[in-house]
């Protein structure tokens, strides 16, 4: 993003509802893809309740766990 | 149920001391470093501010949106808070970032506001009022929406007026806090801020897990009572993570205030 457009003051707004309501696009991307295939999964293929309620779970912890990771990518594990 | 109600009103005191707790740093910062009248006055203008937003939203949410739709939309909504906060919570547990956060925050602001030039004076100061304004209105917006949504989910429920409830929950963190900073006169570093970050972390994405799913349609095993299997599941998994996360850890790693927030 360029110096200009992190002026515009509607660029900035929208930063600041971002960073207000999520923060994070890892997690953002990980808790729309549990309540997009949860809605898919209990209205279009009404699946077990079961598996429906698995997926949405592990879809929100694949969020966290991957930006988690990450995180501890950019850092080098000391050698045991 | 009374378990819900007790739930809704810990899971709302919890969270607004948190908000509650960052506000009010940045209040006595400012009120320390340039004046008492301008970190007032700027916080009694957020308060106004929050209470004019709050009145029309919950007026609003509460006549107009349709239970599931709201539950929804609160889910998605707390989820993104709680995963937020629980991100930041076992990143300071496994030594990525620094524990306190209000000390660093407190620090940082205190040789911005120094390098600015910022002298005491006793007339109104636009920066000091309008940064005591902001942070008031913005973790202010924070706990009324806590307040709301926790609320909303008992009222729903026809288990008596949950926003009064909520709303009594985050007046006595406010109360609390206050009277805690009044008492030590220091920016609150002596609250364990991460332990209650972290349990607000677990409790925001534990409810906007279970209402999220109740408004996508999804039945949970027992209803309420499954609120207690999550909360168990994302505590596991966080302290899985913590330990995953230690050996990443710099041992003598600079923690800058930027890097705790």
């Amino acid at each position: 993003m360029s110096d200009k457009t992190r002026k515009n003051p509607l660029v900035k707004a929208l930063a600041a509802i971002y960073d207000f309501f999520a923060g994070d696009h890892i997690i953002l991307a990980g808790v729309a893809a549990a309540f997009v295939v949860g809605a898919l999964l209990v209205h279009t293929l009404h699946g077990p309740m079961a598996i429906d309620l698995i997926v949405f779970v592990a879809l929100i912890v694949g969020g966290l766990v991957l930006t988690l990771r990450r995180e501890a990518a950019g850092r080098e594990k000391p050698r045991q | 149920m009374i378990t819900h109600v007790g739930a809704v009103f810990v899971a709302s005191f919890l969270a607004s001391t948190v908000e509650f707790v960052e506000a009010f740093t940045i209040v006595l910062v400012i009120g320390a470093t340039i004046n008492w009248k301008s970190s007032l006055a700027g916080a009694g203008l957020g308060i106004l501010a929050l209470a004019a937003i709050v009145s029309i939203l919950g007026t609003a949410l509460v006549r107009f949106v349709p239970i599931n739709a709201l539950r929804l939309v609160v889910g998605v909504l707390l989820v993104l808070f709680g995963l937020k906060w629980l991100k930041k919570s076992i990143m300071r547990y496994a030594g990525l970032k620094a524990l306190h956060d209000e000390e660093a925050i407190y620090e940082e602001q205190l040789s911005e506001l120094r390098a600015a030039g910022k002298a005491k004076s006793t007339s109104i100061d636009p920066f000091g009022l309008v940064t005591a304004f902001k942070s008031v209105l913005l973790e202010g917006l924070e706990v009324a929406f806590i307040v709301i949504t926790f609320g909303i989910q008992i009222s729903g429920k026809g288990q008596g007026n949950g926003i009064a409830i909520a709303s009594l929950a985050a007046a006595l963190a406010f109360v609390v806090v206050v009277a805690i900073g009044a008492a030590v006169r220091a920016p609150l570093q002596r609250i364990p801020e991460n332990t209650l970050k972290y349990v607000v972390g677990i409790m925001l994405t534990t409810f906007g897990t279970f209402w999220g799913g109740e408004g996508l349609g999804i039945v949970w095993w027992g209803n309420d009572i499954f609120l207690l299997v999550l909360a168990a599941f994302y505590l596991v998994i966080s302290w899985f993570l913590v330990t995953r996360l230690r050996p990443y850890a710099q041992p003598a790693s600079i923690k800058t205030a930027e890097e705790a927030r």
